[in-house]
């Protein structure tokens, strides 16, 4: 089954980690992950993506596709903030801001609000506290337990969406929102 | 299932994967090194073809198109990568994004093929 997964850890490390291990289930032949990256919510709540050292250029067009990703991952409401979120990026990309206004890297954090009372209208649950980090993928498994029970060594909790029904309230051309993702395993960069 | 021996398609694919790290890197090199990069995406390429057309005929119909589609990808990035002798600097960046997005393509067939063989293997 081909999925959109969310994987929420406590830091940017335990992430980091858990995305090397995702790798690593499909090296072995597990899962097979088709791209994959990693994300972080700062104190103030906006996201940023982390991209590969060498690779600050795409953070604009990666943190669109991430930005719509972590709306369709939220749920049907979820997609409309996320795609707004992630219009928010090419506006301020346009504009040259900087971070603290959602800024040309990272994102508005519209799709996924951590308080309770919005926390309710999103249908899978999936949110990002302030702080936290996240290993987002596209990902072909037949058991669901080989990533949970993996990550969930590493202190992470998964979220799912199948892929089937994330495309049918998205607008990011065929391959969906893979595009956006790294195709292979890569050491995350922050710049702030 | 758990395998450490990884069929064409599978190692097609990890040597995609590597090849794609060396395009996007290429963006902090200078000219000289894209050129040779580039020179060596070509051949790099051209292997990968030969490595993939003996596995097709073997394939299931959805499963041959992907790979299919993968060949035809790589053997345009090849195509496209050849005669750099007198690519200007701006030519070379361009031709390197152009490799990038067309490797990424065959990468994501290759990656499908991959999960379809994967998944047929776990159903034995």
């Amino acid at each position: 089954m081909d999925n959109y997964i969310a994987i929420i850890f406590d830091d940017d490390a335990k992430a980091s980690t858990g995305l090397h291990e995702l790798w690593a289930l499909d090296n072995n032949g597990d899962i097979t992950v088709h791209g994959a990256a990693v994300i972080h919510r700062d104190k103030n709540g906006y996201i940023e993506v982390a991209t590969k050292r060498t690779d600050p250029g795409v953070r604009t067009a990666v943190g669109i596709g991430v930005g719509a990703l972590l709306g369709a991952l939220a749920g049907p409401i979820g997609v409309a903030a996320g795609v707004a979120g992630a219009a928010n990026v090419a506006v301020g990309a346009a504009a040259g801001v900087g971070a603290a206004t959602g800024g040309a890297i990272g994102l508005s954090a519209d799709a996924v609000k951590a308080s309770e009372h919005e926390e309710a209208l999103y249908e899978s649950g999936f949110v990002v506290k302030a702080g936290q980090a996240a290993v987002l993928a596209e990902v072909s498994e037949d058991w669901t337990t080989t990533v949970d029970n993996a990550m969930h060594k590493l202190g992470g909790k998964v979220y799912r969406r199948p892929k089937s029904d994330v495309r049918t309230d998205a607008f990011f051309g065929d391959d969906g929102y893979g595009y956006y993702l790294y195709p292979y395993d890569y050491e995350p960069y922050y710049i702030y | 299932m758990s395998t450490t021996v990884k069929s064409a398609v599978d190692q097609a694919r990890s040597d995609a994967q590597a090849l794609h790290k060396k395009l996007e890197d290429n963006k902090t090199h200078d000219q000289a090194a894209i050129r040779a990069s580039l020179e060596n995406v070509h051949s790099e390429a051209k292997k990968l073809v030969l490595s993939l057309r003996p596995v097709v005929e073997a394939m299931y119909a959805d499963d041959r198109r992907l790979v299919t589609d993968a060949i035809t990808s790589l053997e345009t990035l090849a195509h496209s990568t050849k005669d750099l002798a007198a690519a200007s600097n701006e030519e070379l960046k361009v031709k390197n994004q152009a490799a990038i997005d067309r490797l990424r393509i065959a990468m994501q067939k290759l990656s499908r093929a991959v999960a379809a063989q994967r998944k047929a293997i776990s159903k034995n």
